[in-house]
């Protein structure tokens, strides 16, 4: 396989807390801490987690909106820290689509003139010009070109997130971060924004990454799933063998969470619970960071961090951070609620 | 001799049984030629203990009939017909003030975004304490006693510590449970529960399912359960009634339901979803175009510009409500069951 197109390792992102009326820093937040992972060219890596597990932090910090306290990020090759420093601004190659296109897309301006300003600042096309080129990107998400002249609240939140991926586009991006693109959605409208994304995807080779705390969206899209919890990766590996046989108890407590269609099914399955609140990212636990909701966890968990490693006897490009996870008693739970979790 | 003789027709029997039922519903907003139409002839009844899953997209009216029952429908909506009967009294022409002694231990609901449901000004000890006094009488000691019971009841651990806490600071799951906490402190017959889950992550959401589901069964409540998500209804409800565009198009037991869906709507939901736990290649089915805008209804069966089965007839004519193989059962909105019914249910394998 080619260098792979979009690469972190070891990023860190931390977040001063300021208190008092001096605002002096009284300490840090430790949004994500020592994150790595890959993304070929063309292929979607799902990252999951739930809120303040640092997912999207780490999205943000991949297109340079959060800034880096370690590690490094390599986008098709390039180090983003040095081009930052050498243009001043990041170059046209990534963008970013919201939750919520209704906070993303101004209100005062038409969906036009949305798309029309992006064109214009980064010089890519004027007066006439941009306007056709307009048309095209209402064309190429699937919108009606007369729906330029309309106001965001004339739109519908599937329309309105069509208009947030026309506006990624308009810089021709080849990687974009998607954070919860469908989440605010109807399942119904959901189906119809996946199909698009993944034409387009097709279409031009688009490097994605997918951010979601829906498993199901990212089981269809994803080539590979990045779990994260706390601010560090849980797990990750391809997305076949992390829904057929998750490694560590958390993946294992996402994906038996998920409401299973099927009322025979759902109210007999077993589950793994999650037992408490998500841990103070202003003051981490030394040892994992799911120690304290694990039903697994014993002494070694609260003393000392696991590093990531695959299983023996398991496909080597799937890796889990977990003391525990070779041991029969911990692999029997696990499967049983992947199996319930499955079928 | 009369009373003994006298056939109960099955209607009556079942309405006795409802604790709380919708009849006919109508709800518009807008007066005259602007008058639009959001809630069209709705029914529904919910048995005491009984829970009933109401699944549709945004807009297609669920909301709008909950709050038309609580008499909570905001400026210039009103209900056109129907009644929402409480253990068999009429609410709809009740006024504002005999209305807010039903709501809390009549009807009470828990609404989807729990942030701005609470006031962000007052603890949470404070503002459930509130209608306790106000409504319930009670002391100020007697009213803190009780909220630290029902804290304890819906998971927060540290009740009594956090009553002094304001809504900011707890987490998403947290403001839901005391959420929870509020609207069962009257002993409501009826909880709604409208959208409860979708603002919280995935195990946050599981859990609070489970608590709404275990309360009604420990405190004997009808729930009604509003989500736009089968997979939510599927663990929970005992009935689902699925609405579009304004109306129930079809209503069954939960099993029935997902097994042998007799609307195509219906039908298409349940395939969006089980389709999303496909391979990665495969391109989704979803259902196509837009729901109705309310303010230009379809002619004819609302989802008939979306439907794979549509004919002639569903262009012209709105279907009724109706069950002609299930003997009442399992009623659908549809021209073209019950022949759509069993060629959907050859089509799923039988049973999914």
């Amino acid at each position: 396989m080619s260098a792979p197109a979009i690469q972190l390792k070891d990023v860190s992102v931390r977040f001063p807390i300021r208190k008092g009326i001096l605002r002096r820093v009284a300490g840090e937040v430790h949004a994500v801490d020592s994150v790595s992972f890959d993304i070929a060219e063309g292929e979607t890596v799902g990252l999951v987690g739930e809120s303040g597990s640092g997912k999207s932090t780490t999205g943000r910090a991949l297109i340079g909106l959060a800034p880096l306290a370690g590690g490094t990020v390599e986008c098709f090759g390039r180090d983003l820290r040095a081009l930052r420093q050498a243009h001043g601004a990041l170059p046209r190659m990534s963008q970013i689509v919201f939750q919520d296109p209704y906070a993303s897309l101004n209100p005062r301006m038409t969906i036009g003139e949305t798309l029309k300003e992006v064109l214009e600042v980064h010089e890519l096309a004027k007066g006439h010009d941009a306007d056709q080129r307009v048309g095209r990107l209402l064309d190429d998400v699937g919108l009606r070109r007369d729906l330029a002249e309309r106001y965001p609240h004339a739109l519908s939140g599937g329309q309105r997130q069509r208009v947030a991926i026309a506006r990624a586009l308009a810089i021709e991006p080849k990687f974009i971060v998607l954070d919860e693109v469908v989440s605010a959605l109807d399942v119904s409208i959901q189906g119809q924004i996946v199909n698009l994304l993944q034409d387009l995807q097709q279409d031009r080779g688009l490097t994605y990454l997918f951010i979601t705390h829906d498993l199901s969206i990212v089981r269809h899209v994803s080539h590979s799933i990045v779990v994260m919890y706390g601010g560090q990766i849980m797990e990750k590996g391809p997305r076949k063998s992390i829904f057929s046989a998750p490694l560590h108890p958390y993946t294992s407590a996402l994906l038996s969470a998920v409401p299973v269609p099927n009322p025979r099914i759902e109210r007999m399955r077993p589950r793994i619970d999650v037992r408490s609140e998500p841990p103070d990212p202003s003051a981490p636990l030394p040892g994992c960071r799911f120690q304290k909701s694990c039903l697994f966890a014993t002494e070694i968990c609260r003393t000392s961090r696991p590093q990531l490693r695959s299983m023996t006897g398991r496909d080597p490009d799937h890796l889990a951070a977990c003391h525990h996870m070779q041991e029969p008693h911990v692999r029997e739970a696990l499967s049983r609620a992947a199996q319930g979790a499955v079928s | 001799m009369m009373m003994f003789t006298k056939p109960h027709p099955a209607q009556t029997i079942r309405s006795s049984d409802a604790v709380f039922e919708v009849k006919d519903l109508g709800v518009a907003y807008g007066r005259d030629a602007a008058s639009v139409q959001v809630v069209n002839d709705v029914s529904l009844s919910v048995g005491r203990g009984e829970a009933l899953g109401v699944v549709g997209e945004s807009g297609c009216g669920k909301s709008q009939t909950m709050l038309a029952a609580l008499g909570l429908l905001p400026r210039g909506g009103r209900i056109t017909s129907g009644q929402v009967l409480l253990e068999g009294r009429n609410l709809v022409d009740l006024s504002p003030r005999e209305m807010r002694a039903v709501r809390g231990s009549g009807i009470a609901l828990i609404s989807q975004d729990a942030l701005t449901s609470l006031n962000p000004a007052m603890t949470i000890g404070t503002q459930m304490a509130e209608p306790m006094i106000h409504y319930g009488g009670m002391s100020r000691s007697a009213a803190r006693t009780r909220c630290i019971e029902l804290l304890d009841l819906v998971g927060i651990p540290g009740a009594a510590t956090r009553l002094a806490s304001y809504p900011h600071e707890l987490s998403g799951g947290m403001r839901q449970r005391a959420l929870i906490a509020m609207a069962i402190s009257a002993n409501p017959k009826v909880l709604i529960a409208d959208e409860p889950t979708t603002a919280l992550d995935v195990t946050t959401q599981s859990q609070i399912l489970r608590l709404i589901d275990s309360l009604r069964k420990e405190l004997g409540m009808a729930l009604i359960l509003i989500t736009h998500d089968l997979g939510v209804v599927a663990g929970v409800a005992d009935r689902v009634a699925v609405l579009y565009a304004g109306r129930v198009v079809e209503t069954a037991e939960t099993e029935t339901l997902f097994a042998s869906p007799r609307h195509p709507y219906t039908k298409a939901l349940l395939d969006t979803i089980s389709q999303l736990e496909d391979e990665v290649s495969e391109r989704l089915n979803p259902i196509p175009g837009l729901p109705p805008d309310p303010r230009n209804p379809v002619q004819g069966c609302p989802f008939n510009p979306r439907c794979d089965y549509v004919r002639d007839v569903c262009r012209a004519e709105l279907p009724a409500l109706a069950d002609s193989v299930e003997g009442g059962r399992h009623p659908v909105r549809c021209h073209v069951d019950p022949f759509v019914g069993l060629s959907l249910t050859m089509a799923s394998g039988g049973a999914r």
